[in-house]
């Protein structure tokens, strides 16, 4: 194969990759940086069950124009459902209903949320009413002593909210609470107890769920709060602080202890949410493309793929961009590497532990299991077995670590559970050979190198302007693959063999 | 830094890039490949062509052949065990005599019966491939290697490393272990690496960990200078490798026995790039030569005086 094939190869990737990118820019308009200010959010819940191959009513709520949001648009995604809405206030139910379910089955409720922004409307509201809660017994009694106690130290409704909150947290009124909560004491519940032992000072509270708007592009599960009416106007609290505050980014989605999605006739319901910030002329011009080379010019992107999927890619594109690194740090620059993708994992996996803390773990993830392992050389094990034992090793460090983080309150400790474990063994295994034949400074040398190029790695894929472009425009993954297969053919010298060969130049 | 890009290609130095883009990838069919990473199919391949190679004693391919050979090792008092897929030198183990207890290895140790067999089953089961892949464990013949380089060597059998590419020796250096280097061969395990000259079998200067170096660090002996007995002949054995293996890229081992001469150790698809430093020059000019006069060189002896004529330092 001459090197003339592949460069007409690689003009042809190249020029492929480019057409499509200025197409995308031009006819549709894309944007080529990030954008910034952007008040939209597509967020998209995702619920999967299994049929019982009888009639199956799933029954989801529904998200509502909430003062300083409002919903652009909502669709949903479900493939031979009938559907109807009910109004059961304060909330508004979908529900989809087919006649003969079996297999596993998804739909799809997708919304785009604008915000306004802070504008304090004045608009006169329904005075509110407010169930009393049909508490009896223990539980009454429990929530009657809270309430007294939260009274005799409060001055206002404000001041209430906060001190039976605190109560609630308070190792004093701990049998109580457990009354109130019954067995699981989650969030949720506790927004419905609070709600109720102010409904028993007559003061209308209610809870509600909803979602965190202020990390973009994450998996979030529903934040719970609470709502008291106070000054002709419902306020939020938080559950955790009592405060009133902080709130301001949370999207209300319903209200009430209803849950957010009932099945009949299913099982195994799981409910996934994601939640991306809206690049809002992109968004739009998915809304927009009209003609035929604009929509299969579309299809040459994920913003049509669900949510969930697209949040994977957002990850998975950035993942060539590192491994081109790769290969010009090993074969252009010279510097040794454990592996061959090592550090584009390792540098993956430092996008959740952060760099320092990713560098911090895998050093000590590394170490603990290298001792180990050159015990295991003394065992004069077998090379499976011995792979297995590391593994198992490796695994016991991440989990120490983990509760070990977590018991001192160190987030960082937690995340070492989304390092890849078996790249990790392997690791351990190829820096102790190497130990082994060409001593210590090798391999803390290899050792320095990997971590190096999977910093380097890390601070590449990382950038927000590198991620926006291989997300909206994938087709430039076309001209990294062609730049990958030029340094495939690149005989030149790499630099650390300048250093090695220097002698030689005379 | 373009200087001395310039200055080291102008030397024609080899670097792992245009080794492996150059050379190993386009020239060496990697079908070729096994022939060369198992000592085993090499030796047969050897014996076969009538290359002298260390004696093989026997071969153990499984647990119960390791009781066989043990048996069968009452007669010999040394022998050398190594794995067939090993790399690096690991997982070879000389023994140099018998005691009342069992063997004596040669770092002085004593290794009952049971140590060997656990050692032949280590190997079998692949501790010493790099690719942890089952191997087989060869028993062979002790290497009593030539006097000449018994004053610049520690602990160890040093060995004479040849490129040859189509058939022609290219570059040639002598490898002495060290005390770093623990008796073993490798250059980038501590071994010294001494340049040779192709015209003669003289060494010349000699490397250790990328220095230059004119004494041999343990033994205080001058390296430079040493004229390499039977070197005509190693050099036809070398030549003759191609015939062997068909690799067109390749380096060849060769040991000096004081009694049986030049024996062929191993071979090696993709050898290192060391031996450039060993002898002040690149591989690259001299290879560039071979391919131009490769059409007219033919016959073993043509190509052996070519390199002699051309190649000499």
């Amino acid at each position: 194969m001459s090197k003339k094939h592949l460069y007409i190869l690689t003009i042809f990737l190249t020029l492929t990759g480019a057409g499509i990118f200025a197409a995308k820019l031009f006819v549709l308009g894309l944007p080529i940086t990030p954008q910034k200010k952007s008040d939209l959010w597509e967020i998209e819940a995702h619920i999967t069950f299994k049929g019982k191959g009888g009639p199956v009513k799933v029954s989801q709520i529904l998200a509502q124009n909430q003062g300083r949001f409002s919903i652009v648009d909502q669709a949903f995604i479900s493939p031979g459902y009938g559907l109807s809405t009910v109004l059961e206030k304060p909330n508004k139910h979908i529900v989809f209903s087919k006649r003969k379910v079996s297999g596993e089955q998804n739909l799809y409720y997708r919304l785009t949320v604008l915000d306004k922004g802070l504008k304090k409307t004045k608009k006169k509201r329904d005075v509110p009413i407010i169930d009393p809660v049909d508490w009896q017994g223990a539980r009454l009694v429990a929530a009657q002593a809270i309430l007294d106690a939260a009274v005799a130290n409060s001055a206002d409704s404000q001041t209430l909210v906060s001190s039976v909150i605190k109560l609630l947290d308070s190792k004093e009124y701990s049998s109580h609470v457990s009354v109130l909560y019954g067995k699981n004491g989650t969030l949720e519940s506790k927004a419905e107890v609070v709600a109720g032992i102010l409904s028993l000072a007559k003061l209308p509270a209610r809870s509600v769920h909803g979602i965190d708007l202020r990390h973009s592009n994450y998996q979030p599960s529903f934040s719970h709060w609470l709502e008291i009416y106070d000054n002709e106007m419902w306020q939020p609290y938080s559950l955790t602080t009592g405060q009133s505050t902080e709130l301001e980014n949370h999207f209300p989605w319903w209200r009430g202890p209803m849950p957010f999605v009932q099945i009949n006739g299913g099982k195994k319901l799981v409910t996934k949410l994601s939640v991306s910030w809206g690049e809002e002329s992109a968004i739009l011009s998915v809304r927009k493309a009209s003609d035929t080379l604009e929509k299969a010019l579309l299809n040459i992107s994920f913003l049509s793929l669900p949510l969930d999927v697209q949040q994977v890619y957002r990850v998975m594109v950035v993942a060539p961009l590192g491994a081109i690194l790769l290969v010009f740090l090993r074969n252009v620059i010279g510097i040794g590497t454990f592996g061959t993708f090592m550090p584009v994992l390792m540098a993956m996996s430092f996008r959740e532990t952060e760099l320092l803390w990713g560098i911090l773990l895998f050093t000590i993830i590394i170490s603990i299991s290298l001792v180990v392992r050159i015990y295991f050389e003394s065992l004069k094990l077998m090379v499976v077995p011995r792979l297995s034992a590391l593994l198992i090793v490796v695994i016991m460090v991440m989990a120490g670590l983990s509760i070990l983080g977590h018991k001192l309150d160190m987030g960082g400790g937690l995340s070492v559970a989304l390092f890849p474990m078996v790249i990790l063994t392997m690791t351990v295994e190829r820096i102790s050979i190497l130990w082994d034949e060409r001593g210590p400074a090798q391999a803390i040398k290899h050792g320095i190198g990997s971590l190096a190029v999977a910093s380097i790695c890390y601070v590449a894929m990382t950038q927000d302007q590198v991620e926006h472009l291989l997300f909206v425009f994938p087709e430039l993954l076309l001209i990294l693959l062609a730049f990958t297969l030029l340094l495939g053919r690149y005989t030149g010298y790499r630099l650390m063999e300048l250093v090695r060969f220097r002698a030689l130049a005379k | 830094m373009l200087r001395l890009i310039k200055q080291l290609q102008a030397k024609g130095v080899l670097g792992l890039n245009a080794r492996n883009g150059a050379y190993i990838l386009p020239h060496n069919p990697r079908r070729l490949y096994p022939l060369v990473d198992d000592k085993l199919r090499t030796k047969q391949l050897a014996i076969t062509a009538g290359v002298a190679v260390p004696e093989l004693y026997g071969v153990a391919e499984t647990p119960y052949q390791a009781r066989e050979i043990l048996q069968m090792l009452e007669n010999h008092s040394d022998f050398v065990i190594k794995p067939a897929q090993g790399s690096g030198g690991d997982g070879i183990l000389v023994i140099v005599g018998r005691t009342k207890k069992g063997f004596r290895s040669a770092n002085g140790t004593i290794v009952t019966k049971g140590e060997i067999a656990f050692h032949i089953n280590n190997t079998l089961s692949g501790i010493f491939s790099l690719g942890g892949q089952p191997d087989v464990a060869l028993v062979e013949y002790r290497v009593k290697f030539d006097t000449i380089f018994e004053e610049i060597t520690y602990n160890g059998v040093p060995d004479i490393r040849i490129i040859v590419f189509y058939g022609v020796p290219v570059m040639a250096m002598v490898r002495l272990p060290t005390r770093v280097s623990s008796g073993k061969a490798n250059l980038h395990q501590g071994a010294i690496g001494v340049g040779v000259d192709m015209a003669t079998g003289t060494t010349l200067e000699a490397v250790y960990k990328n220095d230059i170096i004119e004494e041999h660090p343990d033994t205080g002996n001058p390296v430079m200078g040493v004229v390499i007995p039977h070197w005509k002949k190693l050099l036809t054995i070398a030549a003759n490798s191609f015939e062997l293996t068909g690799l067109p890229y390749q380096g060849i081992d060769i040991v000096l026995d004081r009694d049986l001469g030049p024996l062929v150790l191993e071979l090696n698809a993709r050898p290192g790039l060391g031996i450039q430093i060993a002898n002040r020059t690149g591989l690259g000019n001299s290879l560039k030569k071979v391919e131009q006069h490769m059409v007219e060189l033919n016959g073993l002896a043509e190509r052996v005086a070519f390199a002699q004529e051309h190649f000499s330092i």
